[in-house]
């Protein structure tokens, strides 16, 4: 339902996302929230909030002096938080949008079967 | 305490019979970037002139580390207000200035003055020193308010409408700036703008001012994780913000929208038929100062 | 230490003006020979010139005003800005207007020396009258720039208003006593004694007004820019 996000989960998404496609390798130090701040224009407070949820949820963590370090293992982690979430995240708008349409679950089953649009989404 | 910090409580301000202050209790602390916002005439430049000693207040004393900071030299050494500069009709006035003059009344008494710097943005805006002030745009004299700003490397900075009458790209160039400044020193930076969206991202802290009184002081993402526009038909939407506050509500026809504020562990509206959406800073301030607020 | 090198060539810059007028006064002075010719009771065409370096003197006197006007609208608020306190600019801008005054008349009395010797009493009068005249009318400026910028055009109206009051008591005061009384005294002022007390009193009579008219409205000035 919501469409914009705060900037810091934008943050916190954006490094999960280059964690998943492996542009942040485990044991990789990330950008500092300094940096962070520079680079999209932001507060260095906020950038930090998203820093931190990655800390909490384990994905990131710091090595003092030094800087933020992807965890072992956190493209794992990531990826079972995702799926975990990706009926609420994705499906279930679906679902009350395709209901207020009018569309049956089985139609929605056809149209994921066929594919249809024919790209395919990579 | 070792953080330094301005603080004010039960702040009154009047002019004649007017009261342009009221009841202001504040706090600025130290490495922060906060945004002050309010209509015109909400009593920003009043409330900034005030912290800086710049204008005496009616009721109400400011501190600086506990110690007052009305005619208190060492104070205010560390505090700078770069005002507007408007040009006077008469012609008398601090445009008379030229800005190599003014440039260095400010290096005379900002301790910490940063003369480097000021010469590398006089370069950079493209500003001849040697010109009287009065006679630079608009633009050019927003840019030497933001020089004296900068340069002072004061701990405490005001600045009023910094970006008045400068284009998008040289707006962009002064958050950056701002931010590039703040991350290598940690100066707390107070901004009064009417330029809200743009200025958001970069603000820690938002103070909404809306007649001569604080509406608000919270930290900007909390603020706008706590605000949402509800919308659909109006009596669902009726249903769902019950027991919520909410504020600018419009209608058309059968529809209905508003603004809802959820308290601190307050879930979201939810309900059949109602959308709910995340609110830009802009809208959050329009929905608690606009028009039917 | 830079500020004081700033308020040093302030209050340098302010002296040169007036030494400048000052000059041009005395130039007018020893070109003309004007004490000698006053003494020889000379005719109208020389009188001219017996005025004109009185309106020279007026003239700096003018410029006292103004720059007391240009403290209060541009270097009051300009500074106070930057964190200067209410009670230094209170005193510099006094003491800029005394020793402004003390250089003026010192040096005009100095050159002097080169035409008329070392007649210490002459110079010295000349040095005086200049020194308190022109202290008179900066400490005027003075007030009549701090009741403009606080009250804008009451500020105005309000001098006028007190220099009718000071005028009008000193004017009845004069008028009161023996009729020659202002000759004696235009005299007095031309050969340079017998005014100086008077103006002794009337400078630091000024004086006291203007800080008694200023402050309290200085103490809580607001900056405008």
């Amino acid at each position: 339902m919501t469409q914009e996000k705060s900037i810091y989960i934008q943050i916190k998404e954006m490094i999960e996302r280059d964690i998943l496609n492996g542009v942040l390798l485990e044991e990789e130090k990330v950008p500092s929230t300094n940096e962070l701040a520079k680079l999209y224009a932001i507060n260095p407070a906020t950038a930090a909030k998203g820093i931190n949820l990655l800390v909490d949820e384990g994905i990131l963590y710091k090595k003092r002096g030094i800087g933020m370090f992807v965890s072992d293992g956190a493209k794992g982690t990531i990826r079972k938080k995702r799926k975990d979430h990706f009926f609420d995240d994705y499906i279930k708008g679906m679902l009350v949008e395709a209901e207020s349409l009018g569309i049956s679950r089985e139609e929605i089953i056809d149209m994921i079967a066929s594919g249809k649009g024919e790209e395919s989404y990579e | 305490m070792s953080e330094a910090m301005i603080t004010c409580r039960n702040l009154k301000k009047n002019y004649g019979k007017q009261t342009v202050l009221k009841e202001i209790d504040l706090t600025l602390e130290e490495g922060k970037i906060y945004g002050l916002i309010g209509r015109n005439g909400a009593g920003k430049t009043t409330l900034l002139s005030i912290l800086s000693a710049q204008n005496p207040a009616t009721n109400g004393e400011i501190d600086l580390n506990g110690e007052r900071i009305w005619e208190n030299k060492e104070a205010l050494k560390e505090i700078c207000f770069s005002r507007e500069i408007t040009p006077t009709s008469s012609g008398m006035g601090v445009a008379n200035y030229k800005v190599k003059d003014y440039l260095r009344i400010a290096s005379v008494y900002f301790p910490y003055w940063d003369g480097e710097m000021a010469k590398r943005l006089v370069e950079e805006f493209g500003l001849d020193k040697k010109k009287r002030m009065s006679k630079l745009s608009k633009g050019m004299l927003s840019m030497v308010t933001i020089i004296v700003a900068m340069a002072s490397k004061a701990k405490f900075t005001f600045l009023d409408e910094p970006v008045a009458g400068l284009d998008v790209v040289v707006r962009e160039r002064f958050y950056r700036l701002l931010l590039e400044e703040y991350t290598e020193t940690g100066r707390t930076f107070v901004v009064s703008t009417h330029i809200i969206e743009e200025a958001a991202d970069v603000l820690e802290e938002v103070i909404i001012m809306d007649k001569g009184r604080i509406l608000l002081k919270e930290n900007t993402q909390e603020l706008l994780e706590s605000c949402f526009h509800v919308s659909g038909r109006g009596d669902l939407v009726d249903e769902a913000v019950k027991g919520y506050e909410t504020h600018h509500p419009e209608s058309i026809g059968r529809s209905k929208s508003v603004m809802v504020r959820t308290k601190p562990g307050q879930n979201p509206p939810k309900g059949e038929g109602i959308t709910v959406q995340p609110m830009s800073l802009q809208k959050v301030f329009v929905g608690l100062c606009g028009e039917g607020a | 230490m830079k500020k004081g090198r700033y308020f040093l060539e302030n209050i340098g810059m302010s002296v040169a003006l007036s030494v400048f007028v000052g000059a041009v006064l005395v130039a007018y002075m020893m070109i003309f020979q004007i004490f000698a010719a006053f003494d020889k009771g000379a005719n109208l065409f020389q009188q001219f010139f017996v005025l004109l370096p009185m309106m020279v003197m007026i003239g700096g006197v003018l410029c006292m005003l103004l720059s007391s006007y240009g403290f209060y609208y541009s270097e009051l608020p300009a500074t106070l800005a930057m964190g200067e306190t209410r009670r230094n600019l209170f005193f510099l801008e006094h003491g800029r207007l005394i020793l402004t005054s003390l250089a003026t008349g010192i040096l005009a009395g100095l050159t002097l020396i080169p035409m008329n010797g070392f007649q210490w009493v002459r110079i010295l009068s000349v040095a005086g009258i200049l020194f308190l005249v022109l202290l008179v009318g900066g400490c005027i400026g003075n007030v009549l720039g701090c009741l403009c910028f606080r009250f804008g055009k009451w500020g105005l109206i309000g001098f006028f208003l007190i220099c009718i009051l000071i005028g009008g008591t000193f004017g009845l005061l004069v008028a009161s006593s023996r009729k020659g009384e202002l000759d004696s005294i235009l005299t007095g002022f031309l050969t340079g004694t017998g005014i100086l007390p008077i103006l002794g009193v009337t400078a630091l009579f000024a004086l006291v007004l203007s800080a008694a008219v200023t402050w309290p409205i200085m103490k809580k000035i607001e900056v405008r820019f």
